[in-house]
């Protein structure tokens, strides 16, 4: 593989892994849940 | 209250921890840090809101996004506070449910005059800070003049206000208390509890929690129903539904609650048709 594909496929993998990570964590979506009370 | 809000959120199929994530935001009895609170709610990117306590908190909830969908659970009248514009047809990004609660004035203060018959004056206890303390002593006022009763109203906003209310509604001579529906009172519902035994002053809550933490009676809505309820509206959003498209339930489950020992402690005799009311006695 030239230098140039290796480094084009090497940007492709790396931006793939902030994509998938946000994927995995939009696939658990949050409820935020504002109370005027305290915990206790 | 939140297990209940868990629950119906099992109902439909989210489990927090498992697919659903929850965080929580928490006022402690402050109404300025709501709309910081809810900001940082938004910011987080959160799939929906579940505001609570009363109108305060969906208020600051939707002036923060017009976007997530808010769900609330207010005892006041979500049109009247510009939360929804119907209640069937709620529209915008807001639905939830309302226990109606300040509609139970009226019979908050008559289940009070039977249990203390002696009392020349009701006082009443009010968060000025809250948006619907002006409609809670509309409702006061209104309740008392049907029926003929005097009353004196005393504003508390933090627990040193309580403190001091108290103080006063005793050199008021005040013979019993209607305490009115705000989150404040249910955070201090102990130390509102606790006053109420030391002054020895029959007092009505609009919660079964206060009776539950040794306060004499509660006239209201269930508020597990409401969460459970909610519960549900949230599940039912994540999976795609539109808050403009749910309606805004109000709960209809009203309970008398009495605990016995309170009324020994202040020398009271519950009248037996009242108990034959209650849906329950506390021993």
């Amino acid at each position: 593989m030239r230098r140039r594909e290796f480094m084009a496929a090497l940007a492709g993998v790396t931006a793939g892994w902030p994509l998938r990570a946000s994927a995995e964590q939009a696939a658990v979506p949050v409820i935020g849940v504002l109370l005027q009370v305290s915990r206790g | 209250m939140l297990v209940a809000f868990r629950q119906g959120l099992s109902e439909v199929g989210f489990f927090e921890h498992q697919n659903v994530a929850i965080e929580y935001r928490w006022a402690d009895g402050h109404y300025d840090r709501l709309p910081a609170l809810a900001a940082d709610l938004v910011r987080r990117r959160a799939a929906a809101i579940l505001a609570v306590g009363s109108v305060p908190s969906p208020l600051a909830a939707k002036a923060a996004t017009s976007t997530i969908p808010i769900i609330f659970v207010v005892g006041g009248d979500p049109i009247k506070f510009g939360l929804v514009a119907s209640l069937s047809q709620p529209g915008g990004n807001v639905t939830g449910v309302t226990v109606m609660s300040g509609t139970l004035t009226a019979k908050r203060l008559e289940l009070l005059r039977e249990l203390a018959p002696q009392a020349s004056v009701i006082a009443c206890l009010v968060n000025p800070n809250s948006p619907e303390a002006e409609t809670q002593l509309q409702d006061m006022r209104a309740a008392a003049h049907a029926i003929g009763q005097d009353i004196l109203t005393f504003n508390a906003a933090n627990e040193s206000e309580i403190d001091s209310a108290f103080a006063k509604l005793m050199t008021e001579r005040a013979g019993a208390l209607l305490v009115g529906n705000d989150s404040l009172f249910v955070l201090r519902r102990e130390q509102i509890v606790a006053l109420a035994a030391r002054y020895a002053v029959p007092a009505m809550f609009f919660l079964r929690e206060f009776v539950t933490a040794g306060g004499l009676v509660s006239y209201g809505t269930g508020l597990n129903d409401a969460y459970r309820q909610v519960g549900n509206y949230v599940g039912k959003i994540l999976k795609g539904s539109k808050p403009a498209d749910l309606p805004v339930q109000q709960t209809a489950k009203i309970e008398l609650v009495v605990n016995l020992r309170a009324a020994k402690a202040l020398g009271l005799t519950i009248p037996p048709t009242l108990l034959a009311r209650a849906d329950e006695v506390i021993e």
